[in-house]
Order: C-alpha cells, then structure tokens, then sequence
C-alpha cells in the first residue's frame, strides 16, 4: 500500500461510515418518524369520526355514514385512501363493493372500533398508502445525504491534496531521487526548500548524498590504488623471479656438473655438492610457485583443458613423493589409482595440484601417521578427488584463512614452502573449472579434495 | 373544513330567514310553509324565486317559513302557522279537519306512490314474503316511502313488519343492499338518484297504489279573492316559460287545480292508525 492509498483511506473509510450511517441508521428512523405522524393524524381523524358515525349505526343511518365516509376517502383520494366500516359482527356495511386493491409494503392499517356506552358497535379499518410521502421524504433525505456527502467529500478532498502537495509529492521525489542515486545518477536536484519535517528530510537526504559520493569518490581512488600496488607487486614478482631464476639455473648447472666429477672429490665435498644442489632445487621451487602466482595474478597463465587419465597423473605424483613418505614412515592408502577415471584437465597442473596435496599431507602429518586417497563420483557428474591426512587438524579460523597468498598456518620455521602452494592450487583447480574445500576436525587430521568434471567419451 | 362549511352555511341561512322576518313589518305578509323534505338552503333556492314571483304577479307579500323538520312543520300547520303551504297528501288530510286548510293547486301531471324495494337476489319475491321481518323506511310519517307502504302491508296484505325508521331515503336503500333489513320502502325518483352500485343491487317488489301528489294549500283564514289571486298567479306561472321553470324544481311537472277530493281516496287508506304525532 503506496502513502497516498494509505493517506486517502480513512478519508474514505470516514466517508463511508458517515454514508452507511445515514443510510442505514437515520434513514430508517426518520422514515419511521414520519410513519409514526401519518398514523397519529389518521388516529385523530378517526377519532373525530367516531360520534357522528356511531348515531349513524345506531339508528341505521346509512345514508349520513355513507356521506361522512365518502367524503373522508374524497379527501384523501391522493393517499390510496381505503376505509372500510363493519357491524360487530364483521360485515361490512361501508363500502358496497369491497375494494380489491392488495397491500404494498407502504399500506398503513389502522382499526378504530366503535364503541357506543362501553358496547362496541362495529370498528373501522383504514388504510393508507404513504408510498408518495414515503419517496417524499426518502428524496429529500437523499438529497441531504448527497449535499452533506459531497460538502463531506470535497473538504476531505481537500485536506487529501494539501497532504499530497505538503507530504506525498516531496516524499515520492525523494524516493525517486533515492533510486536515482542507486542507479548511480550523482546529478539530482531535489529543489525542497521547506521549512518544516519534509524539507529537513530533503536537507539531510541531500547531505547524505553528498558524503555518499565523498566516501564513494574516496574508495574509488583507493581501490585502483590498491590496484596499482598489487599490479607493480605481481610485476616486481614476475621480474625479480625471473631474474633469480636465471643465476640458479647456473648454480644447479655448474652444482650437477661437479657433481658428475664426483671422484675428483673426498666424500665432505661430495656431501656439501648435494647440500647445494638440494638447496638450489628446493630455491627454484620457491621462485616457480612465486612465479606461477604473479601470473595468475596477471592473467597470463594458460591452461589447456585435454582427457586426462587420473591414475597416469596419480602414478606420476607417487613416485615424486615416494621418497617423502617414505622419510616420515607414512602408511599411503591409495583406493582410487586402480581405477579408470578420465577428467577433463591440464595434465602439468593438475599433477602439480595433486602433488601440492600430497605434499601438504605429508608435511602436516603426524608421525607414522598416513594418507587416504578415495574418488566418487558427484550428483553433477564430477570426480571428487580427497586426501586425507591424520594431521593436527584445523580450525575455522584456519580453514578461512588457508587460500590466502602468503598465510602460513603454523608459525615454526621447520615446515618448509612459502604459504602460497594452496592459493596456486585453487587457482590452478579454479582455472580448470573445477572446486576446491576442506574438512577437517581439530586433533583428527584434515581431508582436501578437489572436483574435475568427468570426461565425456561421447 | 368540512364542519366549518356547515356552520356557516347554517349561519348564513339564520341570517337569511331573520332578514326575511324583519321584512314583514310594513305590509301585511302571508306567511308561506314548505315541508322540509330537503335541506333549508336547497327549499330557500327553490322557493323563494316562486314567492318572488307571486309576488310580482300578485302585488302581495310572503315571508318563506321554514322548519327545522317535518315534525316541526306537522306541529306549525296544526297550529295554523302558514297562510300557505306545501305539504304532502297526508298532511293536507290532517290540516284540512284541523284548520280548514284547503288545497290550491297541485302537480297534474303525476301521481304520488311509494315503492317497496329488496335486494336483488333476495329470496323474498312477494310482499306477503315480508311477514315479521324488519324492513327500513326514512320516517314512520314519509307519504310515499313509509304510509303508503305500511298502509298496503296492513290492509292489503295483512302482514306484520318491523319498522326501522333510518331518516333518509338513501339509507334506506343502503340498509337493504347491505343486507340490514328484508326490505325498504322508498319512492321512486329518489331509488333513481341512488348511486349506481345501489341502484342496479335492488329490485322493486311492489309500488303502491297512485295518490295525487304535494298541493299547495292555503288555511281557511285567507280571503277568498286572495286565494283565487294565489291560485290564478300559479297556474299563470304554469303557462309561462319561465314560471314553468321554476315549478318544475318543486318538482311539478304541470300545475292544475287541486280539489280536497283528490285527496279523498287518501283518507281510505286509514293511514291515521299508522301515523306517528
């Protein structure tokens, strides 16, 4: 219900009780009122009648009754004036033809008896039709009910188009300019100078405006500020890895080739080569994931989606992590490499998204702790692919904060990597348009997963 | 307004009938009675034209004298009131063997009877079918509608009625076709000025034997060259056009000489036993 409907309806509500009112409570009374004096009046005539008509019956003097009976029908042949006069034994004696005209919802029926010293002689029945003083006095009640009606009508009316210029019109200007300014047209003149409530409305409508914009105009700055750092960061990123990536290919080069001349060295030589060539791998790594994130980031990484054969990829991951698994006396459990799965993928970044998994699962795993590996099938048609390691387990707070770049959960420097392997994950998942979650319970371990959409052989 | 009317009506006509008393003081008036079949304004119009007349015709003086009913009027002309009047038949009997009235003249053209009416599907088909039944007359001493009937009931037909005696004509009319009495007696112009509902409801069981109708009299104390000169002036008036007129509202249809002979078959009828004084 808009304000106007709800400002116009106790007018109208007013107006229709006043209506119905009239109509059905005055109307009513005041009609009765007038029945009530044509009954009286007829009474009296009647009344009047009596002695002349009561020496007419007692000697049989028809003649003279007829003559007063007559003439009393004579005068108020406009009524449907209708008498009739009978003996105490009920025949008529007046008139000599029964009128045969029926009762109307207008007939009026009095009986006056006649009583000659306490003996009744015979009575009179009359009656009156008051239809046309009925329809009289109904016209002019309903021209009084349309005169007070309309005088009613147009004061309220009245007041209805004062509220609508002083309240209804500035508000729905005010609403409209509202849902201009949620469009996001800025230039809008409200032109509401009032003094009283609406006008301050408008003021402070406007002034609300005008700090909208501000704050608006200020976040904006701020984001493609925002936006800039980000931008020269994930290019700063971009250059300095390549950058670094350049001297480490030497270092892991020149690292391997002394390594080949492994017998011109003693076995601490040997040993520190291997240090060297550990650390190097585990370096460019580091520079690979920072890279890959700048390029996300940037939109530059390209995926190309083909029919991958999971267990390939899976057979693939092991063996890279065999080694770790083996170093912290992990039991794997693995119930989905025999299978024949084929997702629509990229092979290279789907492998490096299970191998991420794993290698979390390993590093966050408890001693002698160990791993699942399960695949069903979803509602959607999609493999869902979960690890499941026996770890500490996570927090929600964890969990919320776990796919933000450069977030590391646990603060000890003894788990290596640089916080953003999960961020590339979901991106890298994301980009392959597949979904990414985690459950995990505090103290019981945490279970990643990842969908693909199963290949389509059709 | 009805009432109010009246009233003053009858204002007006005592107002009237004082002026033409005072009118008799400087001539010698004859006073003139007419029985008061009708209302006092109606025998006024009627007959003042006809006194005015005579006296035209006659060079004589009349004072109109009414009475206030026909009791009334019995009483005056056996007291010897009137110098003249117009009486009934009966009545000319009565003020004949009580002041020598004799009658002057009289409608010649007519003859007085009284009809005896019932309702038209009334189960009563000859008088004798009246016995001990109430039938209605306007008043025991109406000529035609009352004597003459109630003389035929007696001697005729020697049945027993109930007299209810209800005024006027009309109403006796009324009480027959509303079923109040067996019967009614009445005459015959006035059941033709009924209504037609009335009229068409009754039928006319028996019409009485035929009297000569209303004379105009004049008491025995008149001159008798006055009542020539009366006598001469009224059946003048019945050859002119105009007197005619006025006579003919009376009503006589044609004014001849009336002779106390002609009322003599009247007095057969022995309506003294059934007269009310």
């Amino acid at each position: 219900m808009n304000i106007r409907t709800k400002l116009l309806a106790p007018i109208l509500l007013a107006l229709l009780v006043f209506t119905v009112t009239v109509h059905f409570y005055w109307r009513p009374i005041l009609l009765n009122q007038e029945k009530e004096e044509i009954i009286e009046r007829e009474k009296d005539v009647l009344r009047n009648l009596v002695p002349g008509l009561l020496r007419g019956l007692l000697i049989g003097d028809l003649g003279d009754v007829y003559v007063t009976l007559d003439r009393l029908i004579e005068i108020n042949a406009d009524e449907g004036y209708q008498i009739e006069l009978f003996n105490i034994q009920g025949k008529r004696l007046y008139p000599i033809v029964s009128s045969t005209e029926n009762l109307t919802p207008y007939t009026i029926e009095l009986k006056q008896v006649l009583e000659f010293e306490q003996k009744p002689l015979g009575y009179l029945l009359v009656k009156v039709n008051w239809k046309e003083k009925y329809e009289n006095t109904e016209g002019q009640l309903l021209s009084i009910e349309l005169m007070v009606l309309s005088l009613f009508g147009f004061i309220l009316l009245a007041i209805f188009t004062i509220q609508n210029l002083i309240i209804v019109r500035p508000l729905i200007a005010i609403k409209d300019a509202s849902l201009q300014l949620a469009r996001g047209e800025n230039e809008i003149d409200l032109m509401l100078q009032g003094k009283d409530e609406v006008g301050e409305l408008a003021r402070s409508f406007d002034h609300m405006r005008q700090s909208l914009l501000e704050t608006q105009e200020s976040l904006i700055r701020k984001v493609s500020e925002a936006e800039q750092a980000n931008r020269a960061k994930s290019d700063f990123l971009s250059r300095m890895s390549h950058e670094l990536r350049t001297p480490m290919n030497a270092i892991l080069g020149f690292g391997q080739m002394l390594k080949l001349d492994a017998e011109d060295f003693n076995e601490t030589q040997i040993g520190n080569i291997e240090e060297i060539l550990e650390a190097g791998h585990h370096l460019l790594n580091l520079i690979n994931e920072v890279l890959d994130l700048s390029r996300i980031e940037a939109g530059k990484l390209q995926i190309s989606m083909e029919a991958v054969h999971l267990n390939e990829v899976l057979q693939q991951c092991l063996v890279l992590i065999s080694k770790q698994i083996e170093t912290h006396q992990l039991e794997l459990i693995d119930n989905i490499s025999n299978s024949d799965f084929i997702v629509q993928a990229d092979f290279t970044r789907l492998k490096q998204v299970l191998l991420n998994l794993l290698s979390n699962a390993v590093k966050y795993n408890c001693d002698s702790g160990c791993i699942t590996l399960d695949g069903e099938i979803t509602d959607d048609q999609c493999l869902r692919i979960s690890v499941t390691d026996t770890g500490k387990g996570l927090t929600e707070k964890e969990v919320a904060q776990l796919f933000t770049p450069f977030e590391r959960l646990d603060v000890d420097n003894n788990t290596e990597g640089t916080g953003i392997g999960l961020v590339i994950t979901k991106h890298l998942v994301e980009l392959m348009s597949g979904n990414i979650g985690v459950e995990s319970v505090v103290g019981q371990g945490s279970r990643f997963w990842i969908e693909l959409a199963l290949y389509d052989k059709k | 307004m009805f009432r109010k009317t009246v009233s003053l009506l009858m204002i007006a006509t005592l107002v009237l009938f004082s002026s033409l008393a005072l009118a008799e003081s400087d001539k010698k008036s004859y006073t003139f009675g007419v029985v008061p079949q009708f209302d006092a304004r109606r025998i006024h119009s009627i007959w003042q034209p006809i006194l005015d007349e005579l006296q035209q015709r006659t060079g004589l003086k009349f004072s109109l004298q009414g009475a206030s009913s026909i009791p009334v009027f019995e009483q005056e002309f056996a007291k010897g009131d009137f110098d003249f009047a117009y009486m009934n038949p009966y009545h000319i009997l009565v003020a004949n063997q009580k002041q020598g009235y004799v009658p002057l003249v009289r409608d010649i053209a007519r003859k007085l009877y009284g009809i005896v009416v019932v309702r038209k599907d009334s189960p009563v088909h000859k008088v004798e079918d009246l016995n001990n039944k109430q039938v209605a007359f306007p008043a025991p001493n109406a000529l035609g509608a009352s004597l003459l009937p109630r003389s035929a009931f007696i001697n005729t037909f020697h049945i027993d009625i109930k007299p209810k005696y209800v005024r006027t004509h009309t109403s006796v009319y009324l009480n027959v076709v509303m079923g109040e009495v067996a019967a009614g007696g009445g005459v015959q112009k006035t059941l033709s000025q009924q209504r037609p509902e009335v009229r068409d409801a009754l039928r006319v069981l028996y019409e009485t034997p035929r009297v000569s109708p209303h004379p105009v009299s004049v008491h025995s104390r008149v001159d008798k060259k006055i009542r020539l000169q009366v006598k001469q002036a009224f059946l003048d008036m019945g050859l002119a056009e105009e007197g005619k007129t006025l006579l003919a509202k009376i009503p006589m249809k044609k004014i001849g000489s009336a002779e106390m002979d002609d009322y003599t078959p009247l007095a057969k009828l022995d309506l003294e036993s059934i007269y009310q004084e």
